[in-house]
């Protein structure tokens, strides 16, 4: 049933139309999530890979 | 609550580097094998005769010993050394399971293990970059869930709220891989170590390139960037330039990336609309790949003095430079008018080759400069010897792609040159291919540079390790992970709290990889005007079925494509272009990506057959000059027949229209249309029995293309198999 439905898809041509169009939102979005993201959970996350070096010493500098 | 708040008691864990060393000395190992394996291979493109004699070590049979090694044990067991040495100290906590890390380890160098004995002896798919048989495509896939399971449950157990950058990028990795390999290893198995892709032609590409141009993206590219976000800002001692911009990165990156796959297609029997959305979205790309590139870069600000000194930021620099070179002109590749003239070409080997050996070599020799000395508790053994590497590879990747550049662009033209009297300019094809041999040879001396470089790292990574201490268990504390009372999306930013769940982050990646295949695969499948039958197209006979498998074990393919493209330059040379109904029983495709040797799906009545016998024994004999090896122990071998009903009735099973009746005729029929190929080969005084290998494969090549043009050709049995 699921081939029959698909099979008689119409407009196949207008996909990649629709899903650039909801790629294009999606992306605004997160660009609009990301700008409003608190500076200090930024900060705080970019220093992440540094922290086992920063708390506990690294011996080779 | 912050981990970081002073009144919450610190627990005490132990990473684990014996994990981490066991899969740094894999890398070391596979990476010095494959890439000998290459440039055993690039010689012979000029030294036919170095194959020894022997199918095993004939390029069409090492060709994809060294792509799979390289891309599976070298880029892969540097991917799991250092996703398994970030994760640990990423989330605070060691490993999730012992158990799962050693069974992992060895489960997947066992994997590569068969992989290097199988496909050489000729046991393939004959899919680039997915050789590998049935049963081992089940045990890959085993030991992809255990690395799974491994990696979300160290996730789950982190001491650390933030999922940083690097655990995305490694999670998608694991999500993209998962579906591109089980999609692209459904077949249908006829005996231990032969099966057959249930997919056909048209669909059977689409879903190839739909996993090879993603193994490229999530095995190849994704993970490695992860590696960048995590040792990059520890070797330059700095956070990651923007971490927002590495948000950004992520998601349109896995967005965009699932689509492109088609651009390996262009101009192909591929529905139109496909390979527009693959050129589109390639296009589109440039930009989170440029955004991860100038992130990398940048990250280098005010630390540029010491990349002069530091080797390790000098491997690294240059790691990411050419991720933004071959991210640059991947999309440019895609683009059809610069397709029609690099695909098929060295082009588009050069290409690869900035990703492999500048961005995924670079990248790893990198880290592991910086691992060792800390995993062995000591300093590097000679900072003098990895600048010299630096220096030796550095010109070895020029060395090797320069000419590979000037190779494909000389061949490309060359095949399109027409005289001023419309006729073809170079009509032999060999013309074309003695043309570019001095860069092969050039090339070879790049890839020779670039393993000697290698072979001083692995050097100076012994003697580091020699003379230090090695450290199994690293002793670390952090505080425990408190749940957050905002701990609902409507209450958080949603992306802070995406970041900060595996399983939603886990569901959303998901989402955003399987659009673009979904989008692009189900319609080729199901709306029949995607691939118009053609009534003249009949299903191989018994004994064309079995010079097909022999045609797909000996690597044909690896060299030669079977996919005449519509363009006047190659309707001229080769004959009527490919139709998309043609290979509607062809499982699996055989379009090839690469023209070593000829485009043959019009070879069918092109030669006698006494001309292919010759040919295959000593191609030089027929073509003075060729760079074919030679295949003298198909006259030798006979072939196999016993199992021939098995493959055609699960070839019946996924859709090829044999009907039961014929199976009763079917070794008849092979017997009558190989004795009428032994027959006329005795009129050219070579005789020879009519149960050898070379006689099926003759077979095969006669029928190739003739569906569809007036049969003039040599005496061939053209048994309608549907009756």
């Amino acid at each position: 049933m699921i081939k029959e439905m698909l099979s008689h898809i119409q407009g196949v041509e207008y996909f990649g139309t629709f899903f650039l169009l909801l790629f294009f939102l999606l992306f605004c979005a997160v660009i609009i999530k990301v700008w409003k993201l608190d500076p200090k959970t930024i900060q705080r996350a970019e220093r992440l890979p540094l922290e086992d070096t920063e708390n506990q010493g690294d011996h080779h500098g | 609550m912050s981990a970081t708040d002073s009144s919450i008691q610190l627990e005490t864990f132990r990473y684990d580097n014996r994990i981490v060393r066991l899969f740094v000395w894999a890398t070391v190992f596979w990476g010095a094998i494959g890439m000998l394996v290459g440039l055993m291979a690039a010689i012979q493109l000029y030294v036919p005769g170095l194959n020894l004699g022997l199918a095993i070590t004939t390029f069409s049979h090492i060709r994809p010993v060294h792509t799979n090694a390289v891309i599976f044990a070298f880029v892969g067991n540097g991917i799991f050394f250092g996703v398994y040495y970030s994760l640990q100290r990423l989330c605070k906590a060691r490993l999730y399971s012992d158990f799962l890390s050693y069974f992992h380890f060895w489960g997947w160098q066992l994997i590569i293990l068969a992989a290097a004995i199988t496909i050489p002896l000729g046991f393939t798919t004959s899919k680039e970059y997915a050789e590998l048989e049935w049963p081992f495509d089940i045990a890959i896939a085993l030991v992809w869930v255990a690395f799974g399971i491994n990696m979300i449950g160290t996730i789950i157990r982190r001491r650390e709220k933030h999922m940083y950058v690097a655990i995305w990028f490694y999670l998608a990795t694991w999500i993209a891989i998962t579906f591109l390999h089980v999609v692209n290893s459904i077949e249908i198995p006829v005996t231990l170590m032969k099966s057959y892709s249930v997919f056909a032609g048209v669909q059977d590409a689409l879903v190839q390139w739909w996993y090879g141009h993603n193994a490229v993206a999530f095995f190849l590219t994704t993970p490695y960037l992860g590696l960048m976000y995590y040792f990059l800002p520890k070797a330059a001692e700095r956070p990651v330039y923007s971490y927002k911009l590495s948000i950004l990165h992520f998601w349109a990156l896995i967005f965009i990336y699932i689509w492109a796959g088609p651009h390996h297609l262009l101009y192909t029997a591929l529905p139109d609309w496909a390979q527009s959305l693959g050129t589109a979205f390639s296009i589109m790309l440039i930009a989170p790949s440029w955004g991860g590139m100038l992130n990398g870069l940048l990250t280098l600000r005010g630390a540029w003095d010491k990349v002069r000194e530091e080797p390790i930021l000098k491997f690294l620099v240059v790691a990411v430079t050419a991720y933004g070179m071959a991210t640059f002109e991947g999309p440019t590749l895609a683009v059809k008018s610069v397709n029609a003239l690099s695909h098929y070409t060295d082009w588009t080997v050069a290409h690869v080759h900035v990703g492999t050996l500048g961005w995924n070599g670079f990248l790893t020799f990198g880290i592991l400069y910086w691992i060792i000395p800390r995993l062995y508790k000591t300093t590097l053994f000679s900072k003098k010897l990895a600048n010299a590497h630096f220096w030796i590879g550095f010109l070895g990747i020029l060395f090797w792609v320069v000419p590979m550049y000037w190779s494909g662009i000389t061949q490309g033209l060359m095949w399109k040159q027409f005289t001023p009297q419309g006729l073809l300019q170079y009509p032999n094809f060999l013309e074309t291919v003695t043309q570019i041999i001095p860069m092969y040879i050039m090339r070879s001396v790049g890839g020779g540079l670039y393993v000697t470089g290698l072979f001083l790292m692995i050097y100076n990574l012994y003697q580091t390790a020699r003379a230090g201490q090695f450290v199994p268990e690293e002793e670390a504390q952090a505080a425990p992970l408190l749940k957050d009372t905002h701990d609902s999306p409507f209450k958080a930013h949603l992306h802070r709290w995406l970041e900060s769940k595996p399983f939603p982050f886990i569901v959303a990646t998901t989402i955003a990889v399987l659009i673009g295949g979904l989008v692009e695969i189900i319609p080729t499948f199901v709306v029949p005007s995607n691939v118009p039958t053609i009534a003249a197209v009949k299903p191989y006979t018994p004994l064309e079925l079995i010079g097909r498998d022999i045609y797909i074990r000996e690597g044909c393919n690896t060299c030669h494509s079977q996919m005449i493209r519509p363009f006047r330059s190659e309707t001229e040379r080769y004959g009527e272009y490919s139709k998309a109904g043609e290979f509607v029983y062809d499982h699996p495709f055989l379009w090839g990506s690469k023209r070593t040797g000829p485009d043959l799906h019009r070879e069918g009545g092109k030669y006698p057959n006494a001309w292919h016998y010759f040919h295959m024994v000593d191609p030089q004999s027929m073509s003075p000059g060729s760079i074919m090896p030679p295949f003298p122990w198909l006259a030798e071998q006979s072939y196999q027949t016993n199992d021939i009903l098995i493959k055609m009735k699960a070839l019946q099973k996924i859709g090829v229209p044999y009907t039961d009746e014929y199976f009763k005729k079917a070794m008849n029929d092979i017997e009558s249309q190989a004795k009428l190929i032994a027959d006329d080969l005795k009129q050219s005084d070579i005789k020879i029995t009519a149960d050898k290998e070379i006689i099926a494969l003759i077979a095969y090549l006669q029928r190739l293309g003739t569906d569809i043009k007036i049969k003039t050709g040599p005496a061939t049995v053209m048994a309608d198999s549907t009756k």
